[in-house]
């Protein structure tokens, strides 16, 4: 099932959106395991590869391999970031990791829109 | 452009050598040797396998998948009796078997399918990556219900100060210089806070995701060095056939975050350094930076890779596009790194060189001059000499690879000297760097011979086993693909790797690499836990430790300096949340016969609080690999049949100011806080009698 990038890209915003949602509501521990470790593990680096490399220029598999690296650097330095001034903490790591999946998702798709219109 | 030797197709994927026309190797070229019609037709049909695979680059053949995945299965549920066995306390020589039998299971499968000519790029990238999953499973079979391995303990101190603090740099007893590392318990940590789930599933699935990106990126890098993913499968192998991979590059510690993220960052580097949009390189610095607070020995490493890299991208004269950003990044890192080392870790700068580096030169140097004998390999822990055949299957891995390295440095070497029309080198930097890399393995064996340095030996194989995977990979494509100068050699050696012959060869050679390096890195008695019911001195956090830890937390609250033998600190610093002293420094308040005078000057100096006793000292030899109860520096360290004196711990009920507090099974805690700030001198109470 071949998914394209952009619905791919919006995905990322709805769920760190939900996850963002799930961490700041009283839900069971459950619910919260595997949007967190979307948060943590795979959302900021899916999106900022993404805005990095909007066209077409890495593989999925490449994608993937990115969006795993860039996540657990990202997640280290903002949470090394976060403990070292206002404290880490599960709103704080949330709220920053979502805020980063967001704002790299929006610069993708504009940047691949420009691209579309660009090649229309 | 590509750095590799090997261009890139237009579809941005690298095709392998063995059938890529603009392969600039003399080896690989197209002319015919030898004009015999039916040599002829086979190479012709090996060309076709070659094309074949190239093609079915795309998808995972489900038959080989099945198998792969049946097989590693067994060897898992091998691995798993056997662990299961251990804990209930079966014999280990039967157990032990059983553990080979699963590795070899899950191994061998792998290998042969990594190194098979039809295997697709897909498939082999799948099957690098399934490796790694495979004997990190291994890992967690054998400790799955908590961190077991020393460092473990060290990290998770860090994850649960940041937790219970919400900040970093927060003091670590176990190892200061941690705390000034982050990265690991930060990301744990963040995970533990989003998800709820405990630090130890949250660091199992942290070195989890850690060890799937470094298998990756390892054939991703190999596969960009050598331009052709079959030798970046057998670099893979190589690399997973490390003596730290199966367990040490598995642990909660944090190297294992931190050299992936190294690799990622030269993977990253060297796909994206081409491309013209600058941002791409905000990724690389973000991962720079998650490096630099992460692990330091990572650090610098990548920040001499770079810095290697650029150099012979240099004299080589690559174009600058090629190596614009690899300077500068090489710069970034070393200055962060250096900076964060000197400047904010400052206990580090002591525990690498003077803890670590030093000792192990030294002793290589007094070993030069005869002044010292070395040690005896494969010593064991508390004396115990494992069987022959421990000992010689390290001996056969160690010369595989060192008689392997031979050609395989000189086909890099012939590469670098092969010149174009236009009389300039290939632009080969990476086959160098990886080939210099590589012939550093000989001497990264020398502190392995001295008494402190096998650490430190052990530890530079994570590093080495890149630029040997690579090396190796594209002497493996030679030898299987009928390279010139290997037939001129000889005929035997050119059957032997031909067609499903090197495969074979291949594999087999890969997993006797594979087998001799498990036993050159792990101990004979500790590739298995140890019994959950021990008898005598055990080798590791037992359940009425942890019970007297928590006790300690409860009672005498958090951060209280205690005294302890070396296994129960790790408990004691993350069941209790105390701060025990280093063993290092504890051990002779122990060893000593009495508790006044010296003994009482050394509870001052070193603000002791609480003795923690464990009486099972009394009862068997230190089964860890020095063997000794705190540290090496200790009497007796590492003589076989040694157990800790009986007095040593008798004393503490013998004289006044030590007030026992707690006394459960073989654990004592004693109160002397009075000696510790002066109020009270310890005199000898006539009525006690000491236990024996």
């Amino acid at each position: 099932v071949r998914i394209n990038r952009r619905t791919a890209i919006r995905g990322s915003i709805v769920l760190a959106s939900m996850a963002l949602v799930a961490e700041n509501v009283n839900i069971p521990q459950f619910a919260r395991i595997a949007p967190g470790i979307l948060l943590v593990l795979a959302l900021p680096g899916f999106a900022l590869v993404c805005a990095i490399l909007p066209a077409a220029e890495i593989s999925p598999g490449e994608l993937m391999l990115a969006s795993l690296g860039a996540s657990v650097a990202v997640a280290t330095i903002s949470a090394v970031l976060l403990a070292a001034t206002v404290g880490l903490s599960q709103r704080s790591a949330a709220a920053v990791l979502a805020f980063i999946t967001i704002v790299a998702s929006i610069c993708a798709l504009l940047k691949t829109s420009r691209i579309r219109q660009a090649h229309h | 452009m590509p750095e590799s030797p090997y261009a890139q197709s237009r579809s941005g994927r690298y095709a392998s050598p063995e059938h890529h026309d603009a392969w600039p190797n003399p080896g690989y070229d197209s002319a015919p040797r030898e004009a015999h019609p039916a040599r002829h037709r086979k190479q012709r049909q090996r060309r076709k396998v070659a094309e074949t695979s190239s093609h079915e680059n795309g998808r995972l053949r489900i038959g080989p998948s099945i198998s792969i995945a049946a097989t590693t299965t067994l060897g898992l549920v091998c691995t798993q009796i056997a662990n299961q066995r251990a804990f209930s306390g079966s014999k280990y020589s039967t157990n032990l078997a059983i553990f080979w039998i699963g590795l070899l299971i899950i191994f061998i499968p792998i290998s042969v399918r990594l190194v098979m000519l039809r295997t697709g790029r897909t498939e082999r990238i799948t099957l690098a990556i399934f490796l790694g999953i495979a004997f990190y499973i291994v890992k967690i079979q054998g400790s799955p219900q908590t961190f077991t391995f020393v460092d473990e303990y060290i990290h998770l101190r860090n994850v649960q100060n940041i937790l219970s603090t919400h900040h970093i740099f927060k003091y670590n007893p176990l190892l200061p210089t941690a705390a000034y590392y982050p990265g690991l318990a930060a990301i744990t940590a963040s995970l533990v806070d989003l998800t709820g789930l405990s630090n130890f599933i949250a660091g199992l699935i942290v070195i989890g995701v850690s060890r799937a990106l470094v298998s990756a990126c390892i054939f991703l890098i190999a596969e960009k060095v050598t331009g052709s993913d079959r030798a970046a499968g057998v670099a893979s192998l190589a690399y997973s056939a490390n003596p730290m991979f199966l367990f040490w590059s598995a642990m909660f510690s944090y190297e294992d975050l931190g050299l992936p993220l190294a690799f990622f960052a030269v993977w990253w580097l060297g796909r994206t350094r081409t491309a013209a949009a600058i941002q791409a390189q905000l990724l690389t610095v973000i991962v720079v930076l998650a490096v630099t607070v992460t692990h330091h020995i990572s650090a610098f490493a990548l920040a001499a890779i770079l810095g290697l890299w650029f150099l012979v991208m240099l004299i080589l004269r690559t174009p600058r596009t090629e190596r614009r950003y690899i300077g500068p990044f090489a710069i970034l890192v070393g200055t962060t790194s250096l900076t964060w080392f000197f400047l904010v870790a400052k206990p580090a700068a002591s525990y690498i060189i003077s803890q670590n580096l030093t000792p192990g030169l030294k002793e290589i140097q007094a070993m030069a001059l005869k002044a010292s004998a070395g040690r005896k390999l494969y010593g064991g822990g508390g004396g115990f000499t494992p069987p022959p055949w421990y000992e010689l299957a390290g001996l056969v891995a160690v010369a595989i690879v060192t008689i392997g390295l031979i050609p395989a440095i000189f086909r890099a070497y012939m590469l670098f000297s092969t010149r174009r029309s236009d009389n300039l080198p290939y632009p080969r930097a990476p086959v160098i760097v990886m080939a210099l890399i590589a012939a550093s393995f000989p001497f990264t064996l020398l502190p392995r011979l001295t008494a402190d340095g096998g650490a430190l030996s052990s530890r530079t194989a994570e590093y080495v086993f890149t630029g040997i995977g690579c090396t190796l990979g594209l002497l493996a494509m030679d030898c299987t693909m009928h390279a010139r100068y290997f037939r001129r050699l000889s005929q035997a050696v050119n059957w032997c790797f031909a067609a499903w012959r090197g495969t074979i060869l291949l594999a087999v050679m890969m997993t006797v690499v594979f087998a001799g390096d498990v036993t050159v890195s792990n101990p004979y008695t500790a590739l298995l836990p140890s019994s959950s019911h021990p008898t005598g001195y055990p080798s590791s956090v037992q359940p009425y430790v942890i019970t007297a830890s928590n006790w300690a937390r409860v009672h005498l609250g958090s951060g209280q300096p205690f005294a302890s033998d070396l296994i129960d600190s790790f408990a004691l610093s993350t069941n209790g949340n105390e701060n025990p002293v280093s063993a290092g420094t504890a051990y002779p308040i122990f060893f000593s016969a009495t508790l006044d005078g010296a003994t009482a000057a050394l509870i001052r100096a070193d603000k002791v609080r609480y003795i923690f006793a464990d009486w099972n000292m009394r009862y068997g030899s230190a089964a860890n690999a020095g063997g000794y109860y705190f540290s090496t520096w200790e009497p007796n360290s590492g003589k076989p049949g040694n157990v800790f004196p009986a007095v040593g711990l008798a004393k503490f009920t013998m004289y006044t100011c030590s007030h026992m507090i707690y006394h459960a099974g073989p654990v004592e805690i004693f109160n002397v806080t009075g000696i510790e700030n002066g109020t009270c001198d310890p005199k000898l109470l006539a009525a006690k009698k000491g236990r024996s």
